[in-house]
């Protein structure tokens, strides 16, 4: 195992040559021909949003080199016939994709500040390294929590096609789930408006309790990079200060440490999953339909119940039209024909009945 | 020694293999035969712990194959299409290997000099052949101690299919067992000691070659008369009739077997020699396959 363990990470030097090689024509090469109007706050920022998007990309990119010896029949029979464990193989290939990212990422994130302390060293550099360390590790842990998710939602599949899909399902999952608690958990309040010039006035609003938005995969990690970057700039952020709070803020608050949980739990449950799931992989299944139930079998009728329940809350029907007739279509993606049959054509209108009756309810509700 | 113990095996509900009972000796070539669709390469991908069985075992020395890195550490195994990335050449290839095996580098060189072979351009580019060469140098030269082929001989020119049987006769000679799927009965017998022909699931017929061979003979007899398939008295598993020119097939003893078609008075009896093709299409058009 060892040895396959320094083969691998070997083989990972290509996805870093690539990512680094991506970070210096997308990012540095710019930095150095950009004309000096820049400041350094505006540099720092620009490169913690930069390695931030580039480590999201690599989050989804990454498992599809990872473990593309498993949605194929010939590298099936090759990796299996080797003589490793297929736990091993599994763990080496995890973990040799994040050391890519993250090798990358750290090249990045250091280099890219010391080529900027060295730019705009005639400004006065003025930040607090530990909370860049803060910065720097937050961002590593929630970088961890993306790819493992995307590597779970990837490895369900047994097609490289399927797996793509299940990683889109993966991007949203959380997202409509909360699209539809934020159809149901709001209430009409008076809010404090304070505007620019100290004036306060009180206004009859709806307010909604569930921050959809923050609930995308990414939010985490967007957030805490922000948050640490001001902090590192020695500026103030108002994420996580409960004081002086309006009510639209503590909701955003409230919201995004309750989804930096919902991710961390999850990435602990995808890591947790991808090890002690992968007993029941069988290799015959290669580049079959893929019938997992972390893919097509609950996805598409989970996204159907509650995208259905939030558009009859909302009253579009011809959205609700274009949403049902998409279900068909995934549906139609996953049995590789239009034919769908029986069984998939009571789940597809059974979810579909039950999201729309549900919307119902929630605007009888209100 | 391999023992595959009342081995089974379905894909989803269709049913490839039930019942497989088998014993392979130390240091024996056996030819794996069977019609498209048989089990051939199901039993290979059981026998190297690609698949998992459904029920039965596959022992290697009495240690079950499948997760077994032990054992899986003794076996190579080629598939019929082997795998490789687009920029994959024979020395990238031979460093996998040598993570797992104990790798001859100077045999794979010595093979690779004898198929023509570069170790450093990019098997994508290589015919169908050259590909085949390629993995071949790279099975022989991880000196396995149980090989397992899928269609080895396909695409490979006459003199490559004999360095090729030297290398597995070579292999032998070191206590290497092998295992070779393959419709290239000539080049099976010339190199099998021992086969193993599968038919609806099972084991239809096992043995040496030689043995097997000794079985049966093949007979052109010509009559003076019409003669039917009844009036022999013979275990037939091929009979053929153009006018009053008959060729057969029996199984028994070659002697019993003339006399009996002597009773019959025929003009002329010709022995024609009979090889592993012959007994095979004997075989499975006895079955049914073929008519």
């Amino acid at each position: 195992m060892k040895k396959y363990s320094v083969y691998q990470l070997k083989k990972a030097l290509l996805p870093f040559a690539v990512m680094a090689f991506a970070g210096l024509v997308l990012y540095f090469i710019p930095l150095t021909v950009m004309p000096d109007g820049y400041n350094f706050s505006t540099r720092v920022e620009n490169l913690s949003y930069f390695l931030m998007a580039g480590a999201i990309a690599a989050c989804m990119l990454m498992p599809i080199w990872s473990f593309r010896y498993k949605m194929n029949r010939r590298s099936a029979d090759l990796y299996y016939s080797l003589p490793i464990k297929r736990l091993h193989l599994i763990i080496i290939h995890y973990l040799s994709g994040f050391a890519a990212i993250i090798a990358a990422y750290t090249a990045i994130f250091w280099l890219g500040f010391i080529v900027i302390a060295a730019k705009s060293a005639s400004d006065g550099l003025n930040f607090s390294l530990i909370n860049m360390l803060w910065l720097y590790l937050v961002s590593v842990v929630f970088i961890y929590a993306i790819y493992s998710l995307y590597s779970f939602a990837y490895t369900r599949a047994n097609n490289v096609i399927d797996g793509i899909v299940f990683m889109i399902f993966a991007t949203f999952a959380v997202t409509v789930i909360a699209l539809l608690l934020s159809t149901v958990i709001w209430s009409k309040q008076l809010v404090e408006y304070i505007y620019p010039d100290g004036e306060i006035t009180y206004r009859d609003s709806s307010v909604y309790y569930v921050s959809t938005e923050y609930y995308m995969p990414f939010m985490p990690l967007s957030v805490l990079t922000e948050h640490f970057t001001c902090l590192t700039l020695n500026e103030s952020s108002w994420y996580f200060d409960f004081s002086n709070d309006t009510t639209y803020r503590a909701i955003d608050n409230v919201n995004i440490i309750i989804s930096i949980a919902v991710y961390l739990l999850l990435s602990a449950a995808c890591s947790a999953g991808l090890i002690l799931l992968e007993k029941r992989n069988k290799s015959e299944n290669c580049e079959q339909n893929s019938d997992s139930l972390f893919g097509y079998k609950v996805m598409i009728p989970l996204y159907e119940f509650t995208l259905c329940a939030c558009i009859v809350y909302g009253s579009e029907i011809l959205i609700l039209l274009i949403t049902i007739a998409a279900g068909y279509f995934v549906t139609a993606i996953w049995k590789r024909s239009l034919k769908i049959g029986w069984k998939a054509f009571i789940v597809l209108d059974v979810s579909v009945a039950v999201g729309i009756l549900a919307g119902v309810l929630i605007a009888c509700l209100h | 020694m391999i023992e595959i113990k009342n081995l089974s095996k379905s894909y989803k509900d269709k049913k490839v293999l039930d019942g497989i009972d088998l014993a392979i000796e130390d240091g024996s070539i056996l030819g794996l035969v069977g019609i498209n669709g048989a089990g051939k390469s199901t039993l290979l991908r059981l026998l190297s712990g690609v698949m998992q069985a459904d029920g039965g075992e596959i022992l290697f020395d009495g240690e079950n194959v499948y997760e077994n890195v032990a054992v899986k550490s003794k076996i190579f195994f080629l598939p019929d299409d082997p795998y490789y990335t687009s920029n994959v050449t024979g020395e990238k290839l031979k460093g996998l290997y040598k993570q797992f095996f104990p790798f001859d580098d100077e045999l794979f060189g010595k093979y690779l000099e004898t198929f023509g072979l570069s170790p450093k351009k990019p098997i994508r580019n290589f015919s169908k052949g050259m590909k085949r060469q390629m993995f071949i140098s790279l099975a022989i030269a991880s000196k396995p101690k149980y090989l397992f082929l899928d269609e080895a001989f396909d695409g490979l020119d006459p003199l490559a299919r004999l360095e090729f049987k030297r290398g597995i006769i070579d292999m032998q000679q070191e206590g290497c067992s092998v295992i070779i799927a393959s419709h290239s009965l000539r080049e099976l017998e010339d190199i099998c000691d021992s086969f193993a022909l599968l038919d609806d699931k099972k084991v239809a017929s096992y043995g040496k070659i030689d043995t097997e061979l000794e079985k049966v003979s093949k007979f052109q007899v010509v009559f003076d008369r019409e003669v039917a398939k009844e009036d022999f008295a013979l275990d037939l598993i091929k009979f053929e009739k153009v006018g009053r020119v008959i060729r057969l097939v029996a199984r028994g003893d070659r002697q019993e077997t003339l006399d009996k078609i002597n009773n019959l008075n025929p003009v002329i009896v010709d022995e024609i020699p009979m090889d592993f093709e012959d007994l095979f299409i004997a075989e499975v058009e006895d079955r049914g396959y073929l008519k």
